[in-house]
């Protein structure tokens, strides 16, 4: 893929979610690399339209992208974007964030941050793919709720800091986006620094995945980003898709 | 389907660095996966084999004759991946489609899900459902069939 000029950033005070607003653009043939940011969002969503909570202070954003790759090797975008995230926060704030496959970002075990991708096809492939992310930076972990599937944490909480959230952002694009454009050729890279932010890999899981609840260790990524997880029989188990526990012994 | 044919997919599996590649053609599916090939004639229940390319053949039963015939009629819609499908946008919400429905032309008819990456497939044209044959939150694989439907014109 080859690197185009990306559009100003879209900075909205409230939107119901940038992800709503950044499908809306897609549709009007809005550019790749459109970016929508809120200080607010009204009606966050997480995967299967969980509610996101998302209070000023917050980083929430959505990235569009038309990429030339055919859908079967989308979801590495997704761990691309993870460590993308991760990194730029361990720059930015210094905390030790780490990421629980495939790519929810946290800290001592309580959620950070987080990326919900969408993606449209049809028959001749990918429409748009929608990258949403959403950073609890400076937010009092007061306000946070207490009913989360995972707890969370706010780099407010954690560091007693305020973060500069349009550094975190830019520094988050220019990570993103320089694996981008090398993706897939620079894939084998980005497993290997997933490889080394990782939560997940030589832990014990479960995993609710199509219905099924598989335990075991999490032993490896493999080149398409699904997860192998052996369990005490010693059976190896590939998980593309799910909900992940770690195990805490 | 001959062996040059299993050799250029195995290239294109290399290739690419994919976990599987299917082809469809003259009726008979072929899925070369690392490690092993699969290969099914008239479309129906997938016999599973190892090794250099055997050509399975089997009497269709009940269920795959019915697929077959489907096959024959109607258009399939098929997953561009491997992941879990959802015929609905969340769990207890409104199905996407429903078996008998219309739909028009960008209309998302079913979305299938990859570490957390949902990809909503939308109709390329207006058309009817005939048949859902994926469950709903099942595991689909790439080139699986999700469903039948009968373009509108």
């Amino acid at each position: 893929m080859k690197p185009n000029y990306w559009p100003e950033i879209d900075r909205y005070e409230s939107l119901g979610s940038t992800q709503d607003r950044a499908r809306q653009l897609a549709q009007q043939r809005a550019p790749e690399g459109t970016v929508v940011t809120a200080t607010v969002q009204t009606d966050g969503r997480g995967r299967l339209d969980r509610a996101w909570v998302s209070p000023a202070g917050g980083l929430w954003f959505s990235l569009l992208l038309r990429p030339n790759i055919s859908p079967a090797e989308a979801p590495g975008l997704n761990l691309l974007a993870a460590v993308a995230v991760t990194e730029a926060l361990r720059s930015v704030t210094e905390l030790e964030a780490g990421i629980k496959w495939p790519n929810d970002i946290l800290v001592d075990g309580r959620k950070l941050a987080g990326i919900l991708m969408e993606m449209k096809t049809g028959r001749d492939g990918i429409k748009y793919i929608l990258v949403g992310v959403g950073v609890n930076a400076n937010i009092d972990p007061a306000v946070m709720p207490d009913d989360l599937r995972l707890p969370p944490a706010t780099v407010l909480g954690e560091t007693g800091r305020q973060t500069d959230l349009s550094e975190l952002l830019e520094m988050i694009l220019a990570a993103f986006k320089e694996d981008y454009y090398g993706w897939p050729n620079c894939r084998a890279g980005v497993l290997n620094r997933w490889r080394d932010l990782s939560v997940t890999l030589g832990r014990r899981v479960t995993i609710d995945s199509a219905g099924n609840t598989v335990s075991g260790l999490a032993r490896d990524i493999n080149s398409d980003g699904s997860l192998t997880i052996v369990d005490a029989a010693g059976a190896a188990h590939t998980v593309h898709a799910g909900d992940l526990t770690l195990q805490f012994d | 389907m001959d062996k040059k044919k299993i050799d250029e997919l195995i290239a294109i599996l290399k290739k690419n660095d994919l976990s599987e590649v299917t082809v469809e053609e003259n009726g008979v599916k072929m899925t070369v996966r690392q490690g092993d090939i699969t290969i099914v004639e008239g479309g129906g229940a997938l016999p599973h084999v190892g090794g250099h390319a055997p050509v399975a053949k089997t009497a269709l039963s009940g269920e795959a004759a019915e697929l077959a015939e489907l096959e024959t009629k109607y258009t399939a819609l098929v997953s561009p991946m491997v992941g879990t499908f959802y015929q609905a946008p969340a769990p207890g919400a409104d199905v996407f489609v429903a078996e008998g429905d219309s739909f028009e032309a960008g209309q998302t008819l079913c979305v299938v899900e990859a570490m957390k990456l949902m990809n909503d497939i939308v109709a390329d044209e207006a058309g009817r459902v005939v048949k859902i044959v994926a469950a709903d939150g099942s595991s689909v694989q790439f080139g699986q069939t999700l469903l039948f439907f009968e373009p509108l014109v």
